[in-house]
C-alpha cells in the first residue's frame, strides 16, 4: 500500500517552453526525465454480490485497475512533445503492443477514492504491484472480442476478485499448442487479465517529462488515445491526442510507502503547498475533484 | 644600523648631555621594521631555494610585501633627512664606565662610521646598475598609461557573460539541436483551437477510461 498526495494543473501548449525553462531553473536539473507509458484500464468483469449477512461487512467495493508498462517503440522515440500535434498533419503509429514476443514489466495499480473533506491537497491510498510478463499469443477462447469492447459483465456470484498483491510472482508462460489451428489469437497478458477477472475498458499512451523537486515529482505530459477514424493498419495503431487543444496536463505528487507517519505526510502536504505557492504565476496547481478520481466500480441498482 | 643602539643607556647616565634621543629612537624603530621585512622576504625566497618542490609565494603577496618595504624605506629616508643636521654633528663615544675591555669587539662595531668594504661595493654596484636602465619618470608614466589602455582595448574585444566560453556554448547548441528539442525555436506559434482540457477531465479519463 502506498499513499499519494497530488495536485494537478494544465498549461496550454504555448506555455510549454517557458514552463520547462522555469522548472529547470527551479529544480536545477538541465535534462528532465522522460515519461513514455502505455496504460490499459481494466475493470472487474463479474459483479461481486456478497450474500447479505447481518453483523458482517457488507459494503465491499470493486475497483478499476490500471496496468501500466513502458512505451518504448520507435513512435515513442520519434514523438516530440514540444511540437504541437496537429490533426491530419502528424502521424503517430505505435506498434501493436501484443504483436511480438517479449518480456514486459507491468505495474498493476488499484487506487482508493481520495480522502473526503476539505483538503489542501488530494490524498489517496493505492495498492500496486509489478509483475513480469512474457508475452506470447494464446488462442482466443471467446471469439470476436476486441480491445475496445467493454467486457460483458454477466451477473454471477463469484468469490472476491483477487487483488494484484496475490499475483506478485512471475507468470508462467502460457504456451500455445501450435498444432491447434485457430484464426483468433490474443495476447497472453490479456488472457492473464481475463483469468484474473478483469476486462479491458480503454487504453491510453502518455508522453512527457518529469522533474524532481525534493520529494515532489512534477510531471508534464500529454495523453494519446487510439485514433478510431484511421484506416486499419497491420501491426500498427494510429494515435491521436485525447485533448485536441494540445494542452499539457501537469501532476505534482509525493508518494509515501506503506506506514508512513503522519508527520511525514504533513510535511509532504506542506512541501506541496509551498510548491503551489512558488509556481503560482506559472501554472495554478489545484486539488483535483475527488469524484473524478473515484475508481470504484459503479454499483448496479 | 649600529649607531642608534648605544642610545638607550645614555640618557640615564648623562642627563645633562644633549643627546638627540627622540631622533635616534625614531630611526631605530624604522630600521627595525625594515630589518624585519627584509628578513621575511629573504626567508620566503630562501625557502623555495631549499625546497625546489615548494611553490614560490604568489606574485600578489610578494608584491604587497615589497610595497610595504618600499614605504618603510621611504619613511626612514625622510627621517634621516629630517635629522641630518643633528646626526651630522653628533659624535658617539663610549662612557667611562663602559666595560671596554670585555666588549672590545662590540665597541669597535658600535663606533664604526665607515661602511664595510663589501657594503661600499654594493652601493657602487647599485649606483652603476641604476644608471644603466634609468628611465625618466615621464617615460615610465607614459608606459604605464599605454599598458592600461592596451589592457582595456583587449578586454573590450571579449564579452564577459556567464561561465561558458563561446566554444562551449556553440557545442551545446549543436548538441541540443540534434538531441534536445526544448530550445529549438518554433517557426510559427501554435494556436490551439479550443481551451485546454481541465485537469479533472483528464484525471477522470485516466481513472475510468471515459470522458465525462
Amino acid at each position: 500500500m502506498g499513499h499519494q498526495l497530488l495536485l494537478t494543473s494544465s498549461i496550454p501548449h504555448s506555455h510549454y517552453t517557458q514552463t520547462v525553462a522555469t522548472l529547470q531553473a527551479l529544480t536545477g536539473s538541465h535534462s528532465p526525465q522522460t515519461i513514455a507509458t502505455y496504460t490499459i484500464l481494466t475493470k472487474p468483469k463479474n459483479v461481486f454480490k456478497p450474500k447479505f449477512e447481518p453483523g458482517k461487512v457488507n459494503q465491499i467495493e470493486q475497483f478499476y485497475m490500471k496496468c501500466t508498462t513502458v512505451w518504448n517503440d520507435d513512435a515513442s522515440k520519434d514523438l516530440d512533445i514540444a511540437k504541437p500535434v496537429v490533426e491530419g498533419d502528424s502521424d503517430i503509429s505505435v506498434d501493436r503492443l501484443f504483436a511480438g514476443k517479449e518480456v514486459k514489466h507491468w505495474t498493476l495499480q488499484i487506487a482508493d477514492i481520495p480522502n473526503a473533506g476539505k483538503n489542501v491537497v488530494s490524498a489517496q491510498n493505492f495498492y500496486e504491484s509489478t509483475v513480469v510478463h512474457h508475452h506470447t499469443s494464446v488462442t482466443e477462447q471467446v471469439p470476436n472480442r476486441n480491445l475496445r469492447e467493454e467486457a460483458n459483465a454477466d451477473v454471477v456470484e463469484v468469490s472476491p476478485v483477487p487483488t494484484p498483491q496475490q499475483t506478485n510472482t512471475t507468470d508462467d508462460v502460457e504456451m500455445v499448442d501450435t498444432a491447434e489451428t485457430s484464426s483468433e489469437t490474443k495476447d497472453s497478458f490479456l488472457q492473464f487479465l481475463d483469468d484474473l477477472g478483469y476486462g479491458v475498458v480503454n487504453q491510453y499512451w502518455m508522453k512527457g517529462i518529469r522533474f524532481f523537486q525534493g520529494d515532489i515529482v512534477i510531471e508534464i505530459f500529454k495523453i494519446f488515445v487510439r485514433d478510431d477514424d484511421a484506416p486499419f493498419q497491420e501491426s500498427k495503431i494510429k494515435l491521436q491526442l485525447l485533448d485536441d487543444s494540445n494542452a499539457f496536463q501537469i501532476k505534482a505528487y509525493i508518494s509515501f510507502p506503506k506506514g508512513a507517519g503522519v508527520d511525514l505526510i504533513n510535511k509532504g502536504t506542506k512541501d506541496l503547498t509551498t510548491l503551489q505557492a512558488t509556481l503560482h504565476n506559472l501554472f495554478e496547481l489545484g486539488v483535483p475533484d475527488r469524484m473524478c478520481m473515484d475508481s470504484r466500480v459503479a454499483r448496479y441498482a | 644600523m649600529n649607531k642608534p643602539q648605544q642610545s638607550p643607556e645614555e640618557p640615564k647616565l648623562n642627563p645633562h648631555n644633549d643627546i638627540p634621543v627622540e631622533s635616534l629612537e625614531l630611526i631605530r624603530n624604522r630600521l627595525h621594521q625594515v630589518y624585519q621585512s627584509l628578513r621575511k622576504l629573504a626567508d620566503q625566497i630562501n625557502y623555495t631555494n631549499r625546497n625546489p618542490k615548494a611553490k614560490l609565494p604568489s606574485y600578489s603577496s610578494l608584491h604587497g610585501q615589497f610595497q610595504v618595504f618600499i614605504t618603510q624605506l621611504h619613511s626612514i629616508a625622510s627621517q634621516l633627512d629630517h635629522n641630518s643636521e643633528v646626526l651630522g654633528s653628533t659624535n658617539a663615544y663610549p662612557l667611562p664606565n663602559f666595560p671596554t675591555t670585555q666588549h672590545e669587539g662590540l665597541v669597535t662595531t658600535l663606533l664604526r662610521k665607515k661602511p664595510l668594504p663589501a657594503v661600499d661595493e654594493w652601493v657602487d654596484e647599485a649606483m652603476k646598475n641604476s644608471e644603466a636602465f634609468k628611465l625618466t619618470v615621464e617615460k615610465d608614466n607614459e608606459f604605464a598609461e599605454w599598458c592600461f589602455l592596451k589592457v582595456k582595448e583587449l578586454a573590450d574585444e571579449f564579452n564577459f557573460d556567464g561561465f561558458l566560453t563561446e566554444e562551449d556554448i556553440k557545442a551545446k547548441q549543436d548538441e541540443s539541436k540534434s538531441a534536445e528539442h526544448i530550445e529549438e525555436p518554433e517557426d510559427k506559434p501554435f494556436v490551439p483551437s479550443k481551451p485546454p482540457m481541465r485537469p479533472d477531465v483528464a484525471m477522470k479519463f485516466m481513472t475510468h477510461g471515459v470522458l465525462i
